[in-house]
């Protein structure tokens, strides 16, 4: 994802580490560290902070039903997360989520409705995110077309999709078969809670350990060096492009089955959220940086605060308004250090 | 005779422990064109951004018209009259070839209201004068790289400056865009305007100036009035020096065993690059000398597949490729040291070891998961092998020095396994200790059976290192040098274009 | 000829006279007064903000949040009518709002250096909850019941047309003149083009940047007041999305998403054929789905074209592989 960086916001003479006689940087990069530290772990913490807050100002909140509530609304949107989070590591942008999460998660329900057992509209719901995603992927990376404009056309061709068999839904219920698969319990809660903290344990150890994951962070970081180091690029930009539509279809049939019905403002703004928690959780819109974990944790603060701030009167259409004011603080002090720090 | 115009008295400029500019005084005359002649290194670029002010000296004294200049900038430098063309294409690509010559629209009346024939009219004029017809009207996106570059100049020249500055001014040009330049400039002499112009050309050097400067290391060598001066005594001048001092004397430099490791066949880019021949031999350190706009680093990036190709054949020991993209090539063993460590071959923004990591992730990994231990002994090995001043974790690249940077991103590249190596700018803007260490890899290289194609544009290290020494010009080879007949002059006269 | 069909915009010239005619003769209440009334407005109103939008185009940015603006605008001045200030006033206050937040963006882009999508993107949402939040107060209908020498900004006729067409016109005419007679109105030009060079030269990049995204508020400011004095109400829908539109009828007008083209006319044309697309939907009773896929495939339809066009003519550039 490219944009315009204005020349004044280059700088070429960056402060350099003074030596000590043998020639050794001084002993530590106080500053990186401290910095990965807090994108790393920062965001856990404010999480936890927060958590902490409301619980004590308002019993409502600490209520199981209440944090069970926020844990299950995470766990399924927790693929779409993941998918996002990918990109920008490797510094690309698909804002087309929300719409690929509303039309896979509709038709899968509708053909569901229509007589198709279960797992085949689930598996068509699925096959279209891919086939989004590779569309988004071929685009950006072939004909080089800036993914922010790409795939806010996909985001409307889409959208519109998915309203057309909303529409033909018309209000019904979706099948019972498919409204039951968000519903399936496993030892008493909804199986997507357990294959949350499941799945993103595995992400994290996958994601630092596993040699094409990390790829993607060279990728990121510097997309000429990782090609002489015979990195495919290419094919990985475009991979993670279709990884990331199917990912979000997936999170859109789950949702669509807790939803029951389809409902046109499925999933709107969904990218505007993922976003907002992907660079709270320390991901950097540079590329080359972010964390599974982190988009998730941030993603459960953002819900949290959500939460917690109706409960003391705060409108929810307000709420926008909250989030807004956070990216962009987010961004500019991420812009910030960008520019000192190189 | 007239007090100078622009004056340097004892000008240093230090980066670190390197001196780019050391002990610098020479005076240039009102109205006269002076030249800046130097090779790759001399000091020719620091200068030229202390007279713009985007540099400040690190001592001496900078003199302006007579007066003391103390704070300079960029904005003060055009302020006094100074105007600058630079290296890097300035052309508004949208916008018609007038508004890029008078981009501030001075021919605008009161309120800034445009006065459109007059401003085509004007750069008509101003056109013809340079003596190229192009129609004014049309978008600069049409014209060639040459004519853009003179467009550019024009831009300048028409900003009524006290002192043109040219940097590399005919790089980009052809024979006829650079005749239209030279007698452009000598109108403007006759104007009064004062031209300082640096250039490795010596042709141009000596059909324009009055007088020359030469840099050499960082320090003025002469300066010489260009009054019966011979290509040769310039040439002489420009790269006369001790060899003794830098490079180990007793090193034998490699003969190679004959047989071919790498070939490449009628290779053209879409650049300047066109009709490349040349084979590369196993023990062999080939060096491939060229002067800025000589396309070496473009004909290495077309070699290695980074850029694109017209036509040509690879040939790597016994496979013909035609085509090809850098990560085939690696798998047959050839490796690519990029010129511009700022650019790409590192991860400035990640710790020593995940860049060490970065070009072994298939060797590193078992099950496709990262072998942690084989890393940490990979980066000891690493850091231990090439002297890498650094610690290898939690601590960002960007912040290394730059001979450290150099060191470490050699250390991706040159890796265990003899094979074959495309190297660009070796020692680029490293210290003079990691220079020689730097040069002690690649003579380790070689002795191992590696062939090593090192492309540079430091005429030191390329006679220091190389049996065989190809020179190019303008996108082509046009000679190779051999044994004893690698001297500083013979190669940088075929690179200057210096007829003998 | 195949260089006229590189020019976007006079393709889109060329489909917009075409569409209209296929529609005029086979559809009947096309050519009605009542269409006419409507198409009118549309271009009034779309047709002031892709102005300004398509500034910001020409010098490489784009603002997201213009809806917001103009429905923020919309409702301050609402709110100011019903305090009972004097009419010009409130319609002063509402565009200074606009031309405000506008100049927010601007210096989170300029000044800050955010990506202008996040920016953009933010304050949109922003807007947006500020919108919604203030419509709570208010029944479904919004805010009504203006005096009628407001609704007339936006319902009265001269001369034919609309009051808002003309001076949507006149607005045109100026920015028209201003980018192409005025040395300071190049200049967004030069930005757009080169970036370096432009700073280098000594232009405030700054500057020129924070008075584009000013403009383009004022402009949403603008377009949101007259769309409240013409439907009589001010709700918590208006503007909301718009701004996709207008950057898609900018690209198809000319303008390129890397800076340095585009054009007034462009915008206008650009502006007519969606209002002309948006048209046949009303006119041939398309459902309101289709609407958002004919819109997504027009503007990735107008990237794919400029990316393809832009690869070719680079095959003869000395352009690397990256």
């Amino acid at each position: 994802m490219s944009w315009r960086v204005l020349p004044e916001h280059l700088t070429d003479d960056k402060p350099r580490l003074r030596s000590d006689k043998l020639g050794y940087a001084r002993a530590m990069d106080a500053g990186y560290f401290l910095t990965s530290l807090a994108q790393s772990y920062g965001i856990i913490f404010v999480t936890l902070v927060t958590f902490v807050v409301f619980s004590v100002s308002r019993k409502a909140f600490l209520s199981p039903e209440n944090i069970y509530g926020l844990f299950y609304g995470v766990s399924l949107d927790l693929y779409a997360i993941t998918g996002f989070t990918l990109l920008i590591i490797m510094g690309e942008i698909d804002l087309s989520v929300g719409s690929v999460y509303a039309l896979s998660g509709t038709t899968a329900g509708y053909l569901a409705t229509r007589g198709f057992p279960t797992e085949f509209g689930v598996l068509i719901g699925i096959v279209i995110g891919f086939a989004v995603g590779a569309g988004n992927g071929l685009l950006v990376v072939k004909l080089k077309i800036n993914s922010i404009i790409l795939t806010i056309g996909t985001l409307l061709t889409v959208r519109g999709l998915s309203d057309v068999v909303a529409a033909t839904m018309a209000g019904n219920r979706y099948a019972e078969g498919f409204r039951a698969i968000a519903r399936a319990r496993f030892l008493s809660v909804n199986w997507t809670v357990p294959a949350m903290f499941l799945v993103v344990l595995v992400l994290e150890f996958v994601l630092s350990r596993s040699t094409s994951a990390r790829v993607l962070y060279y990728i990121g970081n510097n997309g000429k060096s990782a090609l002489i180091h015979g990195m495919r690029t290419d094919a990985t930009r475009i991979g993670a492009f279709v990884l990331s539509g199917g990912l979000a279809a997936l999170s859109g049939v789950l949702v669509a089955s807790r939803i029951t019905i389809a409902d046109v403002d499925m999933g709107r703004h969904l990218e505007f959220t993922i976003l907002t928690a992907a660079v709270i959780g320390g991901a950097s819109l540079f590329g080359g940086r972010g964390r599974i974990v982190n988009s998730v944790v941030a993603y459960l603060f953002l819900a949290m605060l959500v939460n917690g701030l109706i409960m003391f009167g705060v409108e929810p259409v307000f709420q926008q308004v909250i989030v807004g004011v956070i990216l962009v603080a987010v961004v500019a002090a991420d812009t910030q250090l960008n520019k000192e720090a190189g | 005779m007239a007090n100078p115009i622009l004056e340097f008295i004892g000008v240093s400029k230090k980066y670190g422990g390197n001196y780019a500019l050391e002990d610098v005084s020479f005076e240039v005359r009102p109205g006269e064109i002076h030249a800046i002649l130097g090779e790759n290194g001399a000091g020719k670029s620091t200068l030229v951004k202390i007279v713009s002010g985007q540099v400040q000296p690190s001592a001496g004294t900078l003199m302006f018209k007579g007066t003391r200049v103390t704070v300079h900038t960029p904005a003060r430098s055009r302020q006094m009259g100074v105007a600058m063309v630079q290296q890097e294409l300035s052309v508004f690509d949208h916008l018609s070839i007038a508004e890029n010559v008078f981009p501030d629209h001075r021919f605008a009346g009161s309120a800034g209201l445009i006065n459109w024939n007059l401003l085509y009219r004007a750069a008509q004029g101003a056109c013809e004068a340079a003596g190229f017809s192009a129609d004014v009207r049309a978008p600069a996106s049409a014209l060639s790289p040459g004519r853009k570059q003179l467009v550019e100049i024009l831009r300048c020249v028409h900003s009524n400056p006290s002192v043109l500055v040219l940097d590399e001014p005919t790089s980009g040009l052809n024979t006829h865009e650079t005749a239209m330049l030279v007698s452009l400039l000598l109108s403007l002499r006759d104007r009064g305007v004062t031209i300082l112009y640096i250039s490795h050309r010596i042709p141009e050097v000596l059909a324009l100036s009055n007088r020359i400067t030469i840099l050499r290391d960082g320090r003025k060598r002469a300066t010489v009035e260009n009054d019966g001066l011979t290509e040769s005594s310039l040439v002489q001048m420009m790269v006369g020096r001790d060899l003794v001092s830098l490079y180990d004397p007793t090193a034998t430099k490699q003969n190679g065993s004959g047989a071919a490791s790498l070939a490449v066949e009628g290779l053209s880019g879409y650049g300047s690059v066109h009709d490349v021949d040349l084979t590369l031999g196993e023990g062999e350190i080939l060096g491939v000398f060229g002067l800025e706009g000589s396309g070496s680093f473009e004909l290495a990036e077309t070699i290695v597949g980074l850029r694109r190709r017209r036509s040509g054949r690879l040939r790597v020991g016994t496979t013909v490729l035609r085509r090809w993209q850098p990560r085939k090539l690696l798998s047959l063993g050839v490796q690519y040291l990029h010129n511009n460590r700022k650019d790409a071959g590192l991860y400035l923004a990640l710790d020593v070891s995940e860049n060490a990591e970065a070009p072994r992730l298939r060797r590193l990994s078992s099950h496709g998961l990262l072998n942690r231990r084989k890393l940490s002994e990979v980066v000891r090995s690493s850091i231990q092998r090439f002297e890498i001043k650094a610690r290898p974790r939690h601590q960002r690249v960007v912040n290394l020095s730059g001979g450290n940077q150099q060191k470490l991103m050699m250390s991706l590249c040159l890796d265990g396994v003899p094979k074959c190596f495309v190297v660009c700018e070796p020692t680029r803007g490293v210290d003079v200790g990691s220079k020689a260490q730097i040069h002690g890899f690649l003579r380790n290289v070689a002795a191992e059976g590696g062939s090593i194609m090192m492309f540079s544009s430091e005429l030191p290290e390329i006679i220091a290192l190389c049996t065989r020494v190809l020179i190019m010009r303008a996108g082509g080879v046009v000679g190779q040098l051999v044994g004893n007949d690698i001297t500083d002059e013979n190669v940088m006269a075929r690179a200057a274009g210096a007829s003998n | 000829m195949l260089a006229w069909f590189q020019s976007s915009r006079e393709v889109a010239f060329l489909l917009t006279v075409v569409g209209a005619a296929t529609m005029a003769l086979t559809n009947r209440y096309f050519a009605t007064a009542s269409n006419f009334d409507s198409l009118q407005t549309i271009l009034a109103v779309n047709g002031m903000i892709a102005l300004g939008m398509m500034v910001l185009l020409i010098a490489g940015f784009f603002d997201l949040s213009v809806g917001s603006t103009m429905g923020l605008a919309g409702i301050v001045c609402a709110m100011l009518l019903h305090a009972d200030l004097p009419i010009p006033l409130a319609v002063a206050a509402a565009v200074l709002f606009g031309a405000t937040f506008g100049l927010v963006n601007g210096v989170l882009v300029a000044i800050i250096g955010i990506n202008p999508l996040v920016a953009t993107l933010g304050t949109m949402f922003v807007g947006r909850g500020i919108i919604e939040t203030i419509a709570t107060t208010q029944t479904l209908t919004g805010f009504t019941g203006f005096p009628k020498s407001f609704t007339d900004l936006g319902n009265a006729k001269a001369g034919g047309l609309y009051f808002m067409l003309w001076i949507f016109l006149a607005i045109a005419i100026v920015t028209h003149v201003a980018l192409n007679r005025f040395a300071w109105g190049r200049q967004f030009f030069f930005l757009g083009s080169n970036p370096n060079a432009a700073h280098s030269f000594g232009f405030s990049t700054r500057r020129i940047i924070s008075v584009a995204y000013a403009l383009a508020g004022a402009l949403a400011a603008s377009a949101g007041v007259l769309t409240v004095a013409r439907a009589e109400t001010a709700n918590r829908y208006l503007g909301a999305g718009i701004e996709l539109e207008i950057i898609v009828a900018c690209l198809i007008g000319g303008a390129s998403t890397s800076g340095g083209r585009g054009s007034v006319a462009g915008a206008i044309v650009g502006t007519m054929l969606m209002a002309l697309i948006r048209n046949s939907f009303v006119l041939y009773e398309l459902d309101t789905q289709w609407q958002s896929v004919i819109l997504g495939g027009v503007l990735i339809g107008a990237v794919v074209w400029e990316a393809a066009i832009r690869l070719a003519r680079n095959k003869a550039n000395p352009n690397g592989v990256m």
